[in-house]
């Protein structure tokens, strides 16, 4: 019987051959709708809360007697903090707390030293539905730049809070919100004293998390294709790595890879349609490219010291990976035409597991010095590197598509949270929601 | 046995380089004189004792017919080897996939008995520590593996009768974060199917 | 002995191609013990002669990129120094006209009391107010391939590492011509799309205060106050924009300059 159990993968909801597809919804479903009415927690800032463009988010209206089972405007105050382009105003230092633009009074947020006010009231209509009206008021210019209505079911509520902050947030950056995204990541943890993996999926706060897969041997490195809709992941159900790759919504499944040796560090081409890992079946650790269609391929490196962690380039021309070609891991360039290699990286002796920002621009790793790991950062047109010095991890951080945050995990004793840091490494923030042995987050693209 | 073997080495190519130079000088060279070819025999002699001799039994190598010293040498050497291929665990420095010297002796019992066991067959398990990126803590653990596996080919063993795997980060033994646990993490396990 | 001799040739033979053949080894009577131990042996030297390979394969990587960064450096002290020369005739000249105007001319020329604090675009402007218009030597076709090339680089190819190349090759063949001052207003551009605006401001200035006469004078007085505005030298930025209005009303980079002046 416990054979059986090791190298079994129990199948969960949205990891499911198609027969059961239907059931997965379902779980979905119940798992939502079985939602508390929850009290929301406050994201914690812990470095650098002064330095963004003065919002307050008034409490929300609510019609009488309605029990609201979530914090609409609490998730919305969470989500502006943790962009980290903006100040949040505490409610409790508000002098008014109007619920229309009728009653604001720019006077009294000028004296509090906002630039913007955001109000709103929600309601439960009699089909059950709640209807969120909302502002948006420039205080300077004393002027309205939003008004608008969402609906949302009960379950949707969440959903329509990410939906309503990410209008906010584009109306006064005019930078793409990503509150509507999503966080892959994997959690270990030990159940009766065996290792268990899950890989999973949430809100990009960390609520709402769905599991896709759980087994008994580790489960890394998941990477979104670029449609948002699918994931690659390595697995070594069987004992054995293998690379595969899964629908999210309907949960099917395919094995890419079995080969001799390594089968890891799967990720999409910008296009989608093909991948870039790391294989050893002809001796040393390369990396290849398989073209999705017709599962063919390619070998790209070839050097018998270690070459891993490729990650494209947002054009496609070139991709980045770790060789310890010179003695220690050090960050590379191979241009696709040429075929190439550059060393890109040349302070400290650790440098791994690179990412491009989204603009093509700079790129993102982990950076060891003295045996400590921090974020490091490279401006590719300088050559200039620098550390993120708050940000103790080593592990890759996930990239938000829109090139302003990274996320990642950092440890204290035994227990890991979720922290997101600006890409300028000025203000850090923890979020308040805790998944126990979390590892390897990555950020799905803008849906 | 290190210095053992370095002498030898030396010897060889000092021998290479004797009969080299005699062939050309001279002629009539017969071959060895007497004097090398005592000195050789007693090389030799020195060579085959210092391999059985480990324990001192009182027994002189006289006591014994050809065979029954043959056979005392052999099982000696195969418990010897017996125990050493107790050891199933070679250990490595951070950031480094190269097989210590110290753990020479172990990795040839295990060829030892793989090259006398044509049937038997062996897992090599890669392992790190958990400091670094996890991918490049897989590469590293197969590469452990495969520098295991490259000792043993090299020195006899089918590569049929060997697979490797890499576990990188994901399998500690020690699960603290201490600079002991971490060289207790970084290992390859040897394991016999 | 005969058995001896092959053995150790072989064994020079495998340390020589690198190679480790474990039935070539074998296949010797002479007790496999013996020759499984210098197999070992070997492999241990690879090993250390793979980790010594890596060794200094990292010495070349780091030694090509410092050599890369002496290079960029010693262009930037180029253009320092060039910068410093044309400094040291701008004061000069101040000098030789104050000299010719008289005690008079201190109060005529506004600007001239800052020339002593190095404010060189001021000084500039004053100087190249009373000189005359100059007939820019005009190029011939290999000028202009060279010139091409320069172009090339930065439009096409988006080299810009080595198109600067170009630049520093160009001026020093083809001085004082019209595509020199142009290559300098390049030389900027280039920096500026760097952000290496510290010597996008030396080249820009090198036009703005040598060549005012040029037809590239407004464009590069304009870009150097997009470098000022760039480096946080907000007062900087607004003279140098005012400058372009008033010395160039007509040039295309008047509008630009006012609309510029506006968001500042």
């Amino acid at each position: 019987m416990y054979n059986q159990i090791m190298d079994t993968v129990r199948p969960q909801p949205g990891t499911l051959s198609r027969p059961w597809a239907g059931f997965a919804v379902a779980a979905l479903l119940l798992l939502l709708t079985a939602l508390p009415a929850r009290a929301e927690l406050v994201i914690q800032v812990t470095e650098g809360a002064d330095r963004g463009i003065p919002i307050a988010v008034v409490p929300f209206a609510v019609s009488s007697g309605e029990e609201v089972p979530e914090e609409i405007a609490t998730i919305i105050r969470n989500n502006l903090t943790m962009s980290g382009d903006f100040q949040l105003l505490e409610p409790g230092r508000m002098l008014s707390l109007p619920t229309f633009g009728d009653t604001l009074h720019y006077r009294d947020w000028r004296l509090l030293g906002q630039q913007f006010v955001m109000l709103g009231s929600l309601e439960r209509q009699d089909d059950g539905r709640y209807v969120l009206e909302y502002e948006l008021y420039d205080v300077s210019q004393q002027r309205r730049l939003i008004r608008s209505r969402a609906t949302a079911s009960r379950q949707q509520l969440r959903q329509m809070a990410h939906h309503v902050s990410n209008r906010v947030y584009e109306t006064v950056t005019g930078i793409d919100g990503i509150f509507t995204t999503r966080l892959a990541f994997v959690t270990r943890t030990r159940e009766g004293g065996d290792l268990l993996y899950r890989l999973r999926i949430s809100d990009i706060d960390g609520v709402n998390p769905v599991t896709l897969l759980e087994s008994d041997e580790p489960i890394l490195s998941p990477d979104w294709s670029p449609d948002g809709k699918e994931l690659v992941y390595v697995s070594f159900e069987g004992g054995r790595p293998g690379i595969y790759r899964q629908t999210i919504a309907s949960g099917e499944r395919e094995r890419l890879t079995e080969f001799r040796g390594l089968n890891s560090a799967p990720v999409w081409s910008p296009d989608g349609k093909s991948l870039l890992m790391t294989l050893s079946k002809d001796g040393s650790a390369d990396i290849y490219r398989m073209v999705l269609g017709s599962r063919n391929v390619e070998q790209l490196t070839r050097h018998w010291a270690i070459n891993t962690e490729a990650s494209w380039a947002p054009d496609g021309r070139s991709f980045v990976y770790t060789s310890d070609r010179s003695g220690s891991p050090q960050i590379y360039q191979m241009d696709r035409r040429s075929g190439d290699s550059k060393r890109l990286t040349f302070e400290g002796n650790y440098n791994a597991s690179a990412q491009f920002s989204p603009d093509g621009k700079s790129l993102y790793f982990v950076h060891g010095r003295d045996r400590q790991f921090f974020i490091g950062m490279l401006d590719l047109e300088s050559g200039n590197q620098r550390i993120l010095h708050r940000t103790p991890t080593d592990e890759a951080p996930g990239i938000a598509p829109n090139g302003r945050l990274l996320i990642y995990v950092t440890r204290q004793g035994n227990s890991r949270s979720l922290e997101l840091t600006t890409t300028d490494g000025r203000s850090q923030f923890r979020l308040p929601i805790e998944h126990e042995g979390i590892r390897d987050p990555a950020w799905s693209p803008l849906p | 046995m290190k210095t053992m073997n370095l002498r030898f080495l030396v010897m060889l190519l000092l021998l290479a380089f004797v009969a080299g130079c005699s062939t050309t000088d001279t002629q009539d060279d017969a071959g060895l004189t007497d004097e090398e070819a005592a000195a050789q025999a007693e090389e030799r002699a020195a060579r085959s004792r210092a391999f059985g001799a480990g324990s001192g039994d009182g027994i002189s190598d006289e006591d014994l017919s050809q065979e029954e010293r043959a056979a005392r040498d052999a099982r000696r050497a195969a418990e010897e080897g017996e125990d050493l291929r107790q050891e199933r665990v070679i250990y490595f420095d951070f950031d480094s996939a190269e097989i210590k010297r110290e753990s020479r002796a172990v990795l040839e019992a295990h060829a030892a008995y793989l090259n006398s066991n044509g049937n038997a067959s062996v897992t090599l398990q890669g392992h790190t520590d958990e400091r670094g990126t996890k991918e490049y803590n897989l590469a590293l653990g197969e590469r452990r593996a495969e520098a295991v596996k490259q000792f043993l080919v090299v020195n006899d063993v089918r590569r049929g009768q060997i697979e490797t795997v890499s576990y990188g980060e994901e399998r500690p033994v020690n699960e603290s974060s201490s600079e002991e646990a971490y060289s207790e993490n970084r290992r390859v396990e040897i394991d016999y199917n | 002995m005969q058995q001896v001799i092959p053995a150790s040739l072989v064994l020079a033979l495998m340390l020589a191609a690198g190679a480790v053949s474990a039935q070539s080894v074998s296949s010797f009577q002479d007790g496999s013990d013996r020759e499984g131990q210098s197999s070992g042996e070997l492999f241990f030297v690879i090993q250390e002669l793979r980790q010594e390979v890596r060794r200094l394969q990292g010495q070349l990587e780091e030694q090509a990129n410092q050599i890369e960064r002496l290079n960029r450096q010693g262009r930037e002290r180029y253009v320092d120094l060039d910068e410093r020369l044309v400094d040291v005739g701008q004061r000069l000249s101040t000098v030789e006209d104050g000299m010719a105007k008289g005690s008079s001319a201190a109060g005529s020329g506004p600007g001239l009391s800052q020339g002593g604090s190095g404010n060189l675009v001021a000084g500039t402007v004053d100087s190249g107010a009373s000189r005359d218009r100059r007939n820019y030597r005009q190029p011939d076709d290999a000028e202009r391939a060279a010139y091409g090339i320069i172009q090339k680089r930065i439009h096409e190819e988006k080299d810009y590492d080595r198109a600067a190349d170009a630049v520093y090759d160009f001026v020093e063949k083809y001085p004082e011509g019209d595509l020199t001052v142009n290559a300098y207003y390049w030389l900027g551009e280039i920096y500026l799309i760097q952000k290496n605006l510290d010597q996008a401001r030396r080249a820009f200035s090198i036009v703005v205060s040598r060549y005012d006469d040029h037809r590239k004078a407004p464009d590069a007085l304009y870009k150097l106050a997009v470098t000022q505005q760039q480096r946080g030298d907000k007062e900087d930025a607004r003279r140098s924009l005012e400058q372009v209005i008033a010395r160039y009303p007509n040039a295309d980079a008047a509008p630009l300059a006012r609309n510029l002046l506006g968001s500042l």
